[in-house]
């Protein structure tokens, strides 16, 4: 155990990766607090750059930059009620009553604080539990890996904030996507139209670009500049946080769990954390009347989930290669190409590059303190940063980014395309979440169910009768009748309470 | 029961109404409607994949250094910005994103007409 984690500290210590998790940090917490520019729209531009890196400085760049962007979205949540990511959407109402209440300190504070501690505690989450189903995922042939591919779509189905059947359309196309190519297990060219261009199929990372970060930019169109808030001299940032750590213990520990669970299932990520842990807490809570009116409960449970899912989001990630959420779908990606192939042998093969991706997540998650007071005191400046010289400069990095993935500028255009595509899809309500996890999945849903039928020699038996895939297709059959029986449920009842 | 999905949570809207107050609720809707209909945006949204258009069709022949200024003045003109500053940045901007670009991380990008002093 030594061994693996003192090279994973030397793996770390190394200049560049320190240098990495410093420059993507800061990064991470400015592209964070710009309205409209989400975690995962930071985390698609970083991934050209990663390009060039070494593996273990690429994927600390992803981790350090995804949780500062995670946290630096409730300042602007907090100062002007327009939330940085979605991720703080979920208590901007709160976090902005308490500013009014002239506590913007303490709100922000709040925010700081949970989320590092939510950080740390995802962080453990990943440490105990990957390696734990790292063994049972050694038992895993293609059929396991088949249905549990299949109930990961599924799953990003159920968890979309948006109707099932949408999202059911939204992976549908995503698989749609992965179809376009040659690179099939029969390897026929499909959907090519005879273009070659369109042989060697859609990238992924190109999709991404486009619909996480173009489609925002389109939207920023529609959005109007932040409104112009008096400068305000903060106080102390962390004053009073560890009376509120000892005062709602429960609600940490109910918003770490809820975010870790939320972390783990395929699709979804921060945003659902947040609401659904804010949900809970007001459900809970004894005092529920006090929610809305600048009351700490509700942020301290939100706050301590969005974060703890970030980490817990990269086990399934890690393990199987099926992203816990739109964040790792794009590390995934970086995790191929760096030669850090997802899968159970990586905790056995390559331990001390996991030791480094640990350490990495405690180191950013302790760093995130620090910088985040400098963050919150500077915030004034880099709020106001004018939307409209912002975003033609993302635009510009998404073209030079997308090209270096290829060195070729169809690639460009890709990135065009899904710009557009993504911004009609969340125009008209269907989750781009879904989307892009059908892209990502699409070939290991057809790889391993054509690999499992050559071994099986065209028999389905074989899905059903081993005994984990019994399981998991039992799971996944659930999972697929879920919004059938709430829609059945709401039918009966129809004036049921939400 | 905390519910999955779509029924455990009612979203909030709100916006910034044109004299700069926030509203929420109901207001905000029809604000949104009100700004929707007049266009606040409108036939403006399509220009960032038009620039990506752009950069694609010319990059090769106008070089990195053109493409990204026009894009950038365009894209920056388009979304209100004063003209001095959309200047400032159209110039910085490619500048800096070459120099990160070429130079750090050793993607090649099309020289053109134009090029930069450290091609």
């Amino acid at each position: 155990m030594f061994e693996p984690l003192l090279a994973g500290l030397h793996m770390v210590l190394q200049v560049d990766v320190v240098l990495t998790i410093m420059l993507a940090s800061i990064y991470g917490l400015v592209v964070g607090a710009l309205p409209g520019l989400s975690a995962t729209m930071a985390t698609a531009l970083l991934v050209p750059v990663t390009f060039y890196m070494s593996p273990i400085a690429a994927i600390s760049a992803i981790i350090a930059a995804s949780a500062m962007a995670i946290f630096s979205g409730d300042i602007p949540g907090c100062l002007l009620r327009i939330p940085g990511t979605p991720a703080s959407a979920a208590y901007t109402d709160e976090a902005f009553a308490m500013t009014r209440k002239g506590q913007p300190e303490l709100a922000l504070g709040i925010c700081l604080w949970f989320s590092a501690l939510g950080g740390v505690i995802g962080t453990l989450s990943l440490i105990a539990l990957a390696p734990m189903l790292a063994e049972v995922a050694f038992e895993f042939s293609t059929f396991e890996y088949f249905w549990l591919a299949l109930l990961g779509l599924m799953c990003s189905t159920m968890v979309a904030r948006s109707s099932p059947v949408k999202a059911v359309a939204a992976m549908f196309l995503g698989l749609l996507i992965t179809c376009v190519g040659i690179e099939n297990p029969a390897g026929t060219p499909r959907f090519t139209f005879g273009h070659p261009d369109l042989l060697g199929g859609i990238e992924i990372i190109p999709l991404l670009v486009g619909v996480f970060a173009v489609s925002e930019v389109m939207r920023s169109y529609t959005a109007r500049d932040a409104p112009i808030i008096p400068p305000r001299k903060f106080g102390s940032i962390l004053k009073g946080q560890w009376a509120l750590t000892k005062a709602h213990p429960k609600q940490q520990l109910r918003g770490n769990i809820v975010g870790i669970v939320i972390g783990v299932l395929p699709g979804a990520g921060a945003d659902m954390a947040a609401w659904m842990s804010y949900a809970m807490s007001k459900r809970f809570s004894k005092t529920p009347e006090k929610f809305g009116t600048g009351h700490p409960e509700g942020l301290i449970e939100a706050g301590a989930s969005n974060n703890a899912s970030l980490a817990s989001g990269w086990v399934p990630s890690l393990l199987f290669g099926i992203p816990g959420d739109t964040i790792t779908a794009i590390a995934i990606g970086v995790l191929y190409m760096k030669g850090l192939n997802p899968g159970p042998t990586l905790f056995t093969e390559k331990a001390s590059s996991m030791y480094a991706l640990y350490i990495v997540f405690l180191v950013a998650n302790i760093v995130m303190i620090p910088l985040g007071i400098i963050m919150i005191r500077t915030s004034r400046y880099i709020l106001y940063l004018p939307r409209s010289l912002v975003m033609p400069v993302i635009v510009l990095l998404c073209a030079v980014g997308s090209f270096a993935t290829g060195n070729n500028l169809a690639l460009v255009f890709t990135v065009a395309v899904f710009g557009v595509v993504g911004y009609f899809m969340d125009r008209n309500g269907y989750p781009v979440a879904a989307l892009v996890l059908g892209a990502v999945m699409g070939s290991m849903v057809e790889q391993s169910f054509v690999t499992s039928l050559i071994k099986s020699d065209g028999s389905i038996l074989p899905f059903f009768n081993r005994p984990v895939a019994s399981v998991l297709a039992l799971m996944t059959f659930a999972a697929m009748l879920w919004p059938l029986g709430v829609w059945f449920r709401r039918q009966i009842k129809p004036q049921g309470i939400k | 029961m905390v519910g999955v999905g779509s029924a455990f949570e009612d979203e909030e809207k709100f916006v910034v109404s044109e004299d700069g107050d926030l509203v929420g609720g109901d207001k905000a809707e029809k604000e949104v409607d009100r700004l929707g209909a007049s266009g606040a945006g409108g036939w403006k949204v399509i220009m960032p994949p038009m620039a990506l258009f752009f950069y694609f069709l010319a990059s090769e022949k106008l070089g990195f250094w053109l493409s990204a200024f026009v894009i950038i003045l365009a894209l920056s003109q388009t979304m209100g910005a004063k003209l001095r500053w959309s200047l400032v940045v159209s110039f910085i901007a490619p500048a800096l994103i070459h120099l990160i670009f070429y130079k750090l991380l050793r993607v090649p990008l099309p020289i053109g007409l134009l090029s930069f002093p450290w091609v």
